[in-house]
Parts: structure tokens; sequence; C-alpha cells
């Protein structure tokens, strides 16, 4: 196993500058409670996936991020994914759909069942005190029937070995493939069955409505350029049910034939979205891994013991931000006073939001370059 | 001085009424005019005082008048004269006021066997949400079987003021009772959502 040098790690120190025509870009973006990807596939074309919010402008952090680079989503961004629905992949996901107004829109079928959007309507009828992924779906929803009245992409369905896109060779740039490697069919009726129980009923209390909690339905992508891949493994996890989650993608024989270097972290690095078999058939040795912290209520993601398996695996691996809250800024003395008495404890429930960002020449056999922007962290930190 | 405070003209006689710590108000002919519950000031005339917090300079700006309604003003303004007992009708109530400094939107994330923890929106300030564990004591009995997962609660921290001028610091939380889903509103997501979908061609 190589040993990580300091050479492979840069402070992040100019984040404005593009990559150019014939680099890969993965760009991960987590702070604490949230995800987002955004990619560059070469030649100027990008991807997103997922979306969090960046609380400075109040929008989705992807389309600050194209802005500095002064990348142009409209016409750029060739595809946006939405990988699940819930909370912490989708804020802010309904602006990244209209500005990307070219983009194909990527979501699982279970999202057009009659009983998903009258979640998604239910949700909308009033104001819900708090967001949930199905309120964004909500406003997701609105823009996609603007999109149609304008005649822009439609939504293009992700299901277990689907080729969702495919850019030919231009410019020196090898061929593009964008697959999905899930849902499986299995993963995609249990959620619909799911989500037929979350339909409120009459003369319940109007709560705040969820989607299903189950990670099932999670798109994994799969990205070529030419020889190089990268794969991307949402926040899908490992079940007993060898038709679902990662062993229904472990054991299907008729997916793409292809080892990637660069990973996105399945599931914020928890125990249950990592199966070792996903390194060692899918990823090649050396490779780089990149996950997002989780942090919300009882649960703290990665913990100690799940870096510590990541760190294994690779010492390439990095986090957008260490699962750890902040204090809170202080308040009026006497708010101080009484949150002493009265509150066990209290923190920021977001830790700062952090940047990784891998960029490797397309073809080259140099390695992926590392930068850390902010909160970001090489994932060892947290095993010390 | 709210335009509330400023439009009020008090006559010489309800002027001419000063206000004694002893809780009565003295005229300077007719002596002290015993008002019972009358809040004590020390300074100032009886129409300034009365919409004056006592705990604040002459100088400060006032913020509200609660304690004087407008029947109150239009009896300072036709005031009776001096030789008839110059009793105005200003209503001192009995209620404190509340400062509020800190205020939080809360919704339930777990609930524990004598705590349960929360994500607070601040709304008082733009800070980042944060998170807390709170005590189930401090929940009213009234709202505990309202503290579950997904709840709604208002949480104010602030000083409750009382007439004599003392203050305390509290804290007060409020659950949100939650309407119900009615026929008319399922049905209402069902059809939106048919529209949604036939307008999206998703049923195709």
């Amino acid at each position: 196993m190589p040993r990580i040098g300091l050479s492979k790690i840069l402070a992040g120190t100019n984040r404005t500058t593009a990559p150019l025509a014939d680099e890969l870009e993965l760009s991960l973006f987590g702070p604490g409670y949230g995800e987002c990807l955004v990619v560059h596939m070469g030649n100027g074309d990008w991807f997103i996936t997922d979306s969090c919010i960046n609380q400075e402008s109040g929008q989705s952090i992807a389309l600050d991020y194209l802005d500095i680079l002064k990348v142009s989503p409209a016409t750029s961004v060739k595809a946006v994914i939405a990988s699940h629905w819930h909370d912490d992949h989708t804020r802010g996901l309904a602006g990244v759909v209209k500005a990307c107004s070219k983009a194909s829109i990527i979501c699982t079928e279970a999202v057009k069942s009659r009983d998903f959007v009258t979640l998604a309507r239910a949700a909308g009828q009033r104001a819900m005190m708090s967001t949930s992924g199905i309120t964004e779906f909500a406003k997701v929803l609105d823009v996609l029937l603007e999109r149609k009245k304008a005649k822009l992409p439609d939504v293009s369905w992700a299901t277990s070995n689907k080729t969702l896109l495919r850019i030919p060779s231009t410019n020196g740039i090898p061929e593009i493939v964008f697959t999905s490697l899930s849902p499986s069919d299995a993963a995609l009726t249990r959620s619909n069955l799911e989500i037929a129980r979350l339909i409120p009923t009459e003369s319940s209390e109007k709560r705040r409505i969820g989607v299903p909690k189950t990670n099932n339905t999670s798109i994994v992508l799969l990205l070529q350029v030419g020889a190089e891949s990268i794969l991307l493994g949402s926040d899908l996890e490992v079940t007993a049910d060898k038709t679902d989650g990662w062993t229904a993608i472990l054991d299907d024989k008729a997916k793409p034939v292809t080892q990637s270097a660069c990973y996105k972290v399945a599931h914020h690095g928890s125990e249950t979205g990592n199966d070792p078999r996903i390194w060692a058939d899918l990823l090649t040795n050396p490779r780089w891994a990149v996950l997002t912290p989780f942090v919300n209520g009882d649960v703290a993601l990665p913990t100690k013991q799940d870096a510590q398996n990541i760190c294994e695996h690779t010492p390439y691996s990095f986090i957008a931000s260490l699962p750890r809250r902040a204090k809170p800024k202080r308040r009026d003395a006497a708010v101080e006073r009484t949150l002493k008495e009265t509150v066990l404890s209290i923190t920021n429930s977001e830790p700062q939001m952090g940047h990784v960002r891998l960029r490797k020449q397309i073809g080259a056999s140099e390695d992926w370059r590392v930068e850390l922007f902010d909160a970001a962290r090489p994932l060892g930190e947290l095993t010390a | 001085m709210t335009a509330f405070a400023k439009d009020l003209e008090p006559s010489q006689e309800s002027r001419d009424l000063v206000p004694t710590a002893s809780g009565s108000l003295e005229h300077p002919q007719l002596g002290d005019v015993p008002l019972g519950s009358v809040r004590a000031f020390d300074r100032g005339d009886v129409p300034n005082a009365a919409i004056q917090d006592a705990n604040r300079s002459a100088t400060e700006p006032i913020l509200a008048a609660p304690e004087l309604d407008l029947d109150t003003v239009a009896s300072l303004q036709w005031a009776p004269s001096p030789r008839v007992l110059p009793l105005p009708p200003v209503r001192f109530t009995t209620r404190s006021r509340f400062l509020p400094l800190q205020k939080w939107e809360g919704t339930v994330l777990s609930v524990r066997a004598e705590s349960f923890v929360a994500r607070l929106v601040d709304k008082t300030s733009d800070a980042v949400d944060a998170e807390a564990e709170l005590p189930l004591s401090d929940v009213t009995v009234d709202d505990l079987a309202l503290v579950q997962p997904g709840a709604v609660f208002y949480w104010t921290v602030g000083y409750s003021m009382d007439l004599s001028g003392s203050r305390r610091r509290v804290a007060e939380m409020r659950f949100r009772r939650l309407p119900v889903w009615t026929k008319r509103d399922l049905e209402q997501a069902r059809s939106a959502a048919d529209r949604t979908i036939e307008d999206l061609g998703w049923n195709e």
C-alpha cells in the first residue's frame, strides 16, 4: 500500500481556476448535513449530483461554485442527478434544476409514481414548518412543469445498468459514458410500498411529511471517460437481501467491466454503506476516496471506526468536514445564562462547509491532485 | 416616541397629577388621590409616566404604550376643570410585560427518556441552526404529549417585568398544535398530483 506524501495534499489556495478542457474534476461539498457533487467530465461539460445550501448565499453550493469558475450552468451542465430524496441531498435542488436549463434531469422511477407525487403535492398544500426532501421535490416538480412548457430536456429514469448519457469523443477527449448501477427493480418495488404508507390519512395531524427512510433507491453512478472512471456511491447501503443495495450491484454480471480510481464513499462512510467487495471489485489500487459527514440528532457519521476502515482501504481518503459540531456563537449574556441553566447540550447543527477537489489530466499516468478547502480534512484526522 | 405617544396631548389638569411612590396620584391642590393598583412612578407626569417603562430613562425611546387605550386618550384630552375631582380614567393594568431576547423555532428530532433533541432555527438573527438537548421537565404538562419527532415548538428567552419594575429572566416553550388532514385536503393533493403527472407526461 503506498503511503501518502505531503505533495499529494495541497491546501486549496485558488478555488477560482476552472479545470482545463482535458482535466477531470470531482468537487465534493459537505456542510455536515448535506452533500453536493460537481463533476467536470472534460471539454467544459459538467454534471451535478444532489445539492446542499451555501449558508452565505442561500442557494445551492453547486451554483455558487460554477459561478466563481465562470462556468454557465445553463449551457455547461449536461446532467443534474437527484440520487435520492433525503433532505440532506436535496436542499436547493429546485434552483439547480432551474438554472441548468439544458441539462437532463435524472431521478429514479420511484418519483413518477402517483403516490410520490401526491406526497409532494400534499406537502406543498400548506407552508410546512420545516423542509424535507419531499417539499424540495414539490418545488422541483413546479420547475419541471415550466421546463416541459419550454420544451427543455425531459427527465431520465435511472435503474441498474442503464446508460444515462453518452457524449462522443470530441477535441481529443475520449467518449464520455455515464451509467447508473442502481436502483434495482426490487428496491423500487419496496420503495413504492413504503411511499404509499407515508401518505397522510384523514384526521391525522399535519406533521412534516417525510420520504422513505431507506437508502436503497439511491442512484449509484459510474462515469467513464476513456480509461478513467469515477464511482459515486450516493447513500446506497448493504442489505441482507441480495436483490437490493450494494449486493445487487456487486453480484450483477451485466454491469460495466471497469475499476474506478476515484470513489465517492457511500452513505457517509458508515458501516452499512461499506462492503469490502466494493474496494476489491470496483476500485483500482491505489484509489482516492472522498466523503461527506452526516451530523443530525444522535447520529454522527463516519464514526472513528468507520474512518479507520476506510483508511485501511486507502490512505488517500478525504472528508469535506469532520463530523464534529461547533459551539454556537455567544449570544446575549442573559440568554447564555438561561442556556447554561436549561439546556443539557447545544451545538451548531452543522459543522463548517468544506470542499474536497480532485483533478487529473484525462489519460495521463499522473495521480489525482487533491485540494482541500475550508473545513475539508484528510480522513485520517478522525482516526487520531 | 411612537406616533401613538406623540398624539397624546394631556390636559393641564392631568399634567398636574404627580404619581408618588406610595401608589397614589398627588394633585397640587387636592393632595393624594388613591388609585388602588396604580403602579408607582418616580418621574414625569401621568400620561408620560403611564406610557413609559419605569425601568427606562426619560431619554430612551418609547416602544409601546400598552397601558393606555383610546378611551384614556380621549378622557385626558377632555378632562374636567380642577374643581371637579380630576380623576383621569387612566387604566393601569396589572399585566406584566415581556421583553424577548432570543426566539427559536424548534423541530423535535428524537425523544429520550428524560430529554429530547431538537433542531433550533434562530428567529432573532441569521445564526446557523443549532441542535440542543432539552429536558422534558421544562415542557408543560399540557404539551408533553406533543413532544414527538417532527413536532414544532417555539422557545423564547427574555425578561418578564412586573408592575413593580422588577424583572425576571424567563424561558417559555410552547408546542404547536397541528391541524389535521381533511378529506378535502387529501382529495386536492390527489387531483393536483394527477394534473402534474398528466402535464409532465409521466402517465404515458
